[in-house]
């Protein structure tokens, strides 16, 4: 369990203001927010790298200063993986084992376990920077699980992977985590804090502004810039059912017809962009909304007359 | 692999006035060597005497003593400025430069200051017998005062390589501070290290007015060869430069062959 109250802490120019959080033993925690928000500031104060200016951390309900980084128990992968360039694989995944004074037959056990449960038992004599962005990940973990932590840390690790490799490290991921392990995950990507997060927290400008079970932040947000941090692109102000606030609309949960239906909008298309497989339009109903559309879900091009659904569940008010 | 350079009109600009100061050192080797060896048997008079191998191997030897000191406390010194960014950090910077920006007759007088028998420090010292005034002591203080800022601005840039979360990476491994610096940030700078010592190692045989000022005697070659030209005349001197020319070209020729082999795969970050 990790607990933060009103932690703040000053480095340079940049300041983490008054943060609370909790994280249960046992969850995959995903701390979301844009760059430079705070988020690695907030791992690695939880891995002890930092000290509060104020506030008060608790890890397993014991005051976190107290405990040295060595003794934490807690294992971190940065984005860059930070292997030790000057040693193999394997003098990585034993490094954290030989602090430990585990012997080195048990050290090597363990490291040919690791490298083969994770597909990389071929590299283990291979210096880090002859590996690929999938590999080094893979060794890095190898690494920080070698010490059996009892929370890992991961400092947005997928970010320099292609798709491929980061889904066979999701699954990785998954598996460990259905293990038992705490993990605290740091990403700016939607796609991965919705495949593996229990609980998220938001943070901007080194202030958390969300934090709650995944399903109820990505999908109810609090304020407008979560929302358009959440892909909220359509957020403008309405009155829906007597309520006043902010309507926002995810652009994919928009439906665009050619024929009038019940509860439709008419409207003109001012732009449609292919991106990709997606045709990204600009339908103006009065308001201009984005819709985002398959590329083979119908022909809409700039100029033409569509009829707009929005349908219920895809409005949330804030 | 050497990479061949493909030559272009820029490239010959640069080698044309890159000549220039190549074309200097040669021309002045190449002018000291022809009339050295005009005179073979005086050379090899010379350069076998007792006092000017005993120098040569003085100078050495003192100049090894400051870099030894130097390894000792001006490794720390080099991490802490690399590792921090507050205004102390830059004011000990620049206090550490100093040496570099005066006149080396000045740094002699600080030094002979601060060392003479009754010097802040050399006062102390001579209470326990250790005198630096004409003495070996007073000689690697001379150097060690003008060598310090070649090693540790060196090292203080390799350690600045060494990214800092990999240090923190060690640190949640279970390393302690101190085993961080010896089992990742050390190893990772053994390139910088060697090249910071065989620059102050250069650096401190090559001093002449920060030595003579304290210690005239016991000689350094520098000196030596000062001391023959005042009275010898310029023969005998150019013969003992040229002795030490070669001793120099021997030592930091397998020098700059070791140190370019050293640490070649630990500082690829």
């Amino acid at each position: 369990m990790i607990e933060f109250e009103d932690v703040s802490l000053s480095l340079g120019n940049f300041s983490l203001k008054n943060c609370s959080l909790s994280i249960g033993t046992g969850e995959y925690f995903v701390i979301m927010g844009p760059s430079g928000a705070g988020k690695t500031i907030l791992l690695e104060l939880i891995a002890g790298l930092h000290d509060p200016d104020t506030g008060v951390i608790r890890i397993n309900g014991s005051d976190a200063a107290e405990i040295p980084v060595e003794k934490r128990g807690i294992a971190i992968v940065y984005q860059d993986y930070a292997l030790f360039p000057h040693m193999t694989v394997e003098a990585n995944i034993c490094y954290g084992m030989q602090r430990r004074h585990i012997p080195r037959d048990e050290q090597m056990r363990r490291c040919r376990e690791l490298g083969g449960s994770f597909g990389i038992a071929h590299l283990l004599k291979r210096k880090p920077l002859t590996l690929s962005g999938g590999e080094a990940q893979r060794a890095a973990l190898c690494r920080a699980l070698a010490v059996k932590p009892s929370i890992l840390l991961l400092d947005e690790p997928y970010s320099a992977l292609d798709n491929e490799s980061r889904k066979s490290c999701i699954a990785d991921l998954k598996k460990l985590h259905k293990e038992g392990l705490t993990v605290v995950h740091v990403t700016h990507s939607l796609e991965e804090a919705k495949s593996l997060a229990m609980r998220v927290a938001i943070v901007r400008d080194g202030r958390i502004v969300v934090t709650g079970a995944a399903e109820e932040v990505f999908t109810q947000p609090k304020d407008e810039a979560t929302a358009r941090f959440l892909g909220f692109e359509n957020i403008f102000r309405g009155d829906v059912i007597g309520r006043r606030g902010r309507v926002c609309i995810r652009s994919e949960d928009i439906l665009l017809h050619q024929e009038e239906s019940e509860n439709s909008f008419p409207g003109n298309v001012l732009s449609a962009d292919i991106q990709g497989a997606l045709r990204i339009c600009k339908v103006d109903i009065g308001e201009v909304l984005t819709v985002t559309l398959g590329k083979r879900e119908g022909d809409y091009l700039a100029g033409s007359r569509v009829f707009v659904e929005i349908p219920d569940s895809a409005v949330h008010m804030i | 692999m050497a990479k061949k350079l493909r030559m272009n009109s820029f490239l010959f600009c640069c080698a044309l006035l890159g000549a220039l100061p190549v074309g200097l050192i040669l021309l002045a080797l190449l002018n000291i060597t022809l009339g050295q060896l005009s005179d073979p048997e005086f050379l090899w008079l010379v350069a076998t005497e007792s006092e000017v191998v005993g120098t040569i191997l003085l100078t050495f030897f003192a100049g090894l003593c400051a870099v030894i000191i130097l390894l000792i406390v001006g490794t720390p010194l080099a991490y802490l400025l690399a590792r921090s960014a507050t205004k102390t950090a830059k004011v000990i910077g620049t206090i550490i430069d100093l040496p570099v920006m005066l006149p080396h007759t000045i740094a002699g007088i600080l030094v002979y200051l601060l060392f003479m028998p009754n010097g802040w420090l050399g006062a102390p010292f001579s209470a326990i017998g250790i005198t630096f005034q004409d003495a070996f002591f007073g000689i690697v203080a001379a150097m060690l005062f003008v060598a310090t800022p070649f090693y540790v601005t060196t090292v203080q840039e390799g350690f600045g390589k060494v990214p800092v979360h990999l240090e923190n990476a060690a640190r949640t491994l279970g390393a302690s501070p101190f085993t961080v610096f010896r089992t990742v940030t050390l190893p990772m700078t053994l390139r910088h290290i060697s090249s910071g010592s065989v620059l102050a190692w250069g650096r401190s045989i090559s001093e002449f007015s920060a030595v003579i000022m304290i210690a005239y005697y016991p000689m350094v070659i520098s000196t030596l060869i000062y001391n023959r030209f005042m009275t010898g005349g310029l023969k005998e001197s150019s013969a003992v430069a040229f002795t030490m020319i070669l001793a120099c070209l021997l030592i930091f020729g397998i020098l700059r062959f070791i140190a370019g082999r050293i640490g070649g795969a630990y500082d690829r970050v």
